[in-house]
């Protein structure tokens, strides 16, 4: 009886630490939010819809809180699809007008793409920031 | 006792002796240790936990993860090739099970399973309820929801293993679990006596009743097969993890791992020890049959022509949400179309073919056919991502722990995939292949035992079955794949 | 029973093998120039070159600090490798795209080999020129590509359907 008593504690114990497990991360996984935005990054793709292929990817970097276009960046384009295990594709960005950036991006497969921008600023600041492209097509 | 020669034939001569891996050096000794499960499950248990860890923690871009890139590219694929390769030898390494294992030796259940719930309905509906999510919340990019899918699977294994007796969590609900002992009826190894003669002279059953310290001591020093499997009335792989627990209790060394014809039990339909008749188990029918319309339902997913049909039906029915519309996609896929088409056979078989018994258990003996069809489509599919992206696990791995701050293992090497395309597409068709000649040869092969009147006709109608769905597996892999995430977001 | 199976096995491998190092390019066009200075422009190519027709892309961007001049012309010049044809010339066709001046050409091929290939552009401010070498593949499989790849699984459903028959005929006395 007491052998039962104390299985029916242990087993009692072990859903409440499971909960408590999942209760926490739970928490901790709610807490993981984006930081506050200092930049807006517009991203504009050509063709549009994109299609599978070399893509133009124009980008417009702007200092939100001074609104002025980010000059003298350097910046450095990913492609990712939204599926693991596809090859990345990068591309490097030029500066065509004050603020605005340019690369040829090779958009593989069709479907859904995130672009990651990653942004070296003139003043050492390092900006990184995740763009949906969607609906790649495959003609 | 006379064990039933049918379904576990005597052993064969000596010269044709079937191979057997637990005779095979080092892994055989390996294999036949008494905690080479644990052994086995420890570094799958560590990935587990680096998988949840970056999950939660690490990139939200599913290519960057660790849980998104190792379960929806490695283990899915890994799993399947082990499956056609080998056997179950997934559910023998299940990471899930080690805390269950561990929390065991502090927690005995008490209960038993409930009676009702001792089939594979539950598991069925959990089954299609992972397939379900899988699609509606994108889990291939969600590193997030993965890890909390990997987390359930521990927590579903430990609440219900500690609350149930035997393997309770395996048997019963475990949607992976099902997968793969549907999968494994087309592996080539089997956990099976080696010597009936043997097992007629056994007094003691260790291999179902677990060893003891002594035959009438209730304290069991290793436990016996927590699935009811029988060895000695035991067929094929249906409901056996590889736990190796019958090897380790067996005290005459007469269970092994051997080969046998991949598909060949799916014929045998006879008493099966812990499984029953495969005819009359309406719910392990049910399994085959979501089984393999689940495989085309689950690439079908990954095409463009899957959105153009349910942006029609969202226009059609005025819905918004995207829950009732796949709600209707998976209806139309895994109830509607096999119960027109298996239902559709079944009755030319019955009504014109002179198959004897009724539309219904024609429906069940035949749907254990398409297995192997099913399995090709699976193979093609996952085989697909593994392959193509073999080496992806690498950079992330790189990444990850750079990430955590440990850059031993150097910079991310992105530029790492797998095998082209060009290459793996006719790996895909020779899967799906495989898959159709297998089904045929079962239809056939059943067609005959079964003795219908015109067996010919029986034959045709359920060869058609297998060529329309390999028509659409084989139409489904042609199609440019698109990963795309919520259609009605686009 | 074994050495079959080992020859099965063999031949599997050696064919995986064979193909792996059979495509050279397949999918989408993939970049054969890069950043090249011609004139006043900076010219990046990118080509899918498929027997039957090939399709190149040129992106057209200005030096740093510079302007496109708007009367740019660019021909490609095609010819292979071995010299078994003269250079034919085409002219590309521009369509910019967001904002970028951009241009296509469709050039046909006949067959599958290495070719070399000569971008020329011209403008009222100058000009240049740049060679590359880029190989011409068919668009999907070859006739007996498939077959080749599949004759593995085929061996394999050959030995399946062998044993299960004879298993099953084998059998068949008891069952009945």
């Amino acid at each position: 009886m007491t052998f039962g008593r104390e299985s029916s504690l242990a087993r009692g114990s072990l859903v409440v630490a499971a909960v408590a497990c999942a209760c926490a991360l739970f928490g901790v996984a709610c807490r993981l939010t984006e930081p506050t935005p200092d930049f807006l990054v517009r991203l504009d793709v050509s063709p549009s819809p994109p299609r599978v292929g070399p893509a133009t990817v124009s980008l417009k970097l702007i200092d939100f809180l001074a609104s002025k276009p980010v000059s003298g960046a350097r910046v450095t384009l990913e492609g990712n699809m939204t599926h693991a295990g596809m090859t990345p594709v990068f591309a490097e960005a030029k500066e065509f007008e004050p603020g605005g950036y340019r690369a040829t991006l090779d958009f593989t497969m069709a479907g859904d793409w995130v672009v990651l921008v990653h942004a070296a600023l003139p003043d050492g600041r390092k900006l990184e920031r995740t763009l949906d492209v969607k609906g790649v097509r495959a003609d | 006792m006379l064990y039933d020669r049918q379904t576990n034939p005597p052993p064969p001569a000596e010269d044709s002796r079937p191979f057997d891996l637990l005779r095979v050096p080092l892994v055989g000794n390996l294999l036949r240790r008494r905690h080479a499960r644990t052994v086995l499950q420890i570094p799958l248990f560590v990935v587990a936990a680096l998988m949840i860890l970056h999950g939660f923690f690490g990139p939200q871009l599913a290519p960057k993860n660790l849980a998104t890139t190792l379960s929806w590219v490695h283990f899915r694929g890994a799993l399947v090739l082990a499956l056609l390769l080998a056997g179950n030898f997934f559910c023998m390494a299940c990471p899930f099970m080690l805390p269950r294992n561990l929390a065991r030796r502090f927690v005995t259940p008490r209960r038993n399973w409930p009676r009702a719930l001792r089939n594979k309905w539950l598991a069925l509906a959990l089954f299609v309820g992972v397939l379900f999510a899988y699609e509606l919340f994108d889990l291939w990019g969600s590193p997030l929801w993965t890890a909390w899918l990997v987390v359930a699977y521990f927590a579903g294994a430990l609440l219900i293993d500690g609350l149930f007796k035997h393997a309770s969590f395996c048997k019963f609900v475990c949607p992976l679990g099902q997968f793969n002992f549907v999968a494994s009826t087309v592996s080539p190894l089997e956990v099976k006596a080696r010597d009936l003669n043997v097992c007629e002279g056994c007094r003691t059953k260790d291999c179902i009743r677990g060893r003891r310290e002594r035959p009438e001591s209730p304290v069991v020093i290793q436990r016996g097969c927590e699935l009811a499997l029988f060895q000695p009335r035991k067929t094929g792989n249906l409901d056996c993890t590889f736990c190796l627990d019958c090897v380790q209790a067996c005290p005459h060394d007469n269970v092994g791992i051997v080969s046998r014809l991949p598909a060949e039990e799916l014929l045998t339909d006879k008493m099966r020890s812990g499984v029953g008749i495969l005819s009359k188990r309406r719910d392990l029918s049910a399994l085959a049959v979501v089984f393999t319309f689940g495989a085309l339902l689950n690439a079908f997913g990954m095409v463009s022509p899957v959105y153009a049909l349910e942006g029609w039906l969202a226009r059609a029915l005025r819905l918004n949400h995207e829950a009732p519309v796949l709600g209707l996609v998976f209806a139309l896929f895994l109830v509607v179309e096999p119960l027109l088409l298996l239902g559709a056979a079944a009755w030319v078989s019955t009504r014109w073919g002179g198959l004897r018994g009724g539309v219904l258990q024609a429906v069940v003996r035949y749907s254990y056919a398409l297995v192997p069809m099913g399995f090709g489509v699976w193979l093609a599919h996952y085989g697909f991502h593994f392959l193509t992206g073999l080496l992806t696990f690498i950079p992330v791995a790189q990444s990850a722990a750079a990430g955590a701050g440990w850059p031993v293992l150097g910079e991310p090497l992105w530029r790492l995939t797998g095998l082209p395309e060009r290459v793996v597409y006719p790996l895909e068709l020779g899967f799906l292949g495989l898959g159709l000649l297998g089904s045929l040869l079962l239809t056939y092969r059943l067609a005959v035992e079964d003795e219908a009147r015109r067996r010919g006709l029986v034959f045709a109608t359920w060869a058609a079955l297998c060529v329309a769905l390999w028509v659409s597996g084989f139409w489904l892999m042609s199609q440019p794949m698109e990963m795309r995430g919520t259609f009605l977001g686009n | 029973m074994k050495a079959r199976l080992r020859t099965v096995v063999l031949t599997n491998l050696l064919l995986l093998a064979c193909g792996t190092s059979a495509s050279a390019h397949e999918g989408p066009p993939y970049p054969i120039l890069v950043d090249k200075t011609l004139g006043p422009c900076v010219v990046s190519v990118w080509s899918d070159p498929d027997v039957g027709t090939g399709t190149f892309f040129f992106i057209l961007d200005p030096p740093p600090g510079g302007k496109l001049p708007e009367d740019v012309r660019v021909e490609l010049g095609v010819r292979p490798v071995s010299g078994r044809l003269p250079e034919a010339v085409y002219a590309a066709v521009r369509e910019d795209q967001g904002g970028r001046m951009q241009f296509k050409a469709l050039v046909p091929f006949d067959a599958q080999e290495l070719w070399r290939v000569r971008v020329r552009l011209q403008s009222a401010q100058g000009g240049g020129e740049a060679e590359t070498d880029v190989e011409v593949t068919p668009p999907g499989y070859g006739r007996w590509d498939l077959l080749i790849y599949l004759l593995p699984f085929a061996a394999v459903g050959a030995l399946w359907l062998r044993a299960l028959v004879k298993r099953r005929n084998r059998a068949r006395p008891s069952t009945t």
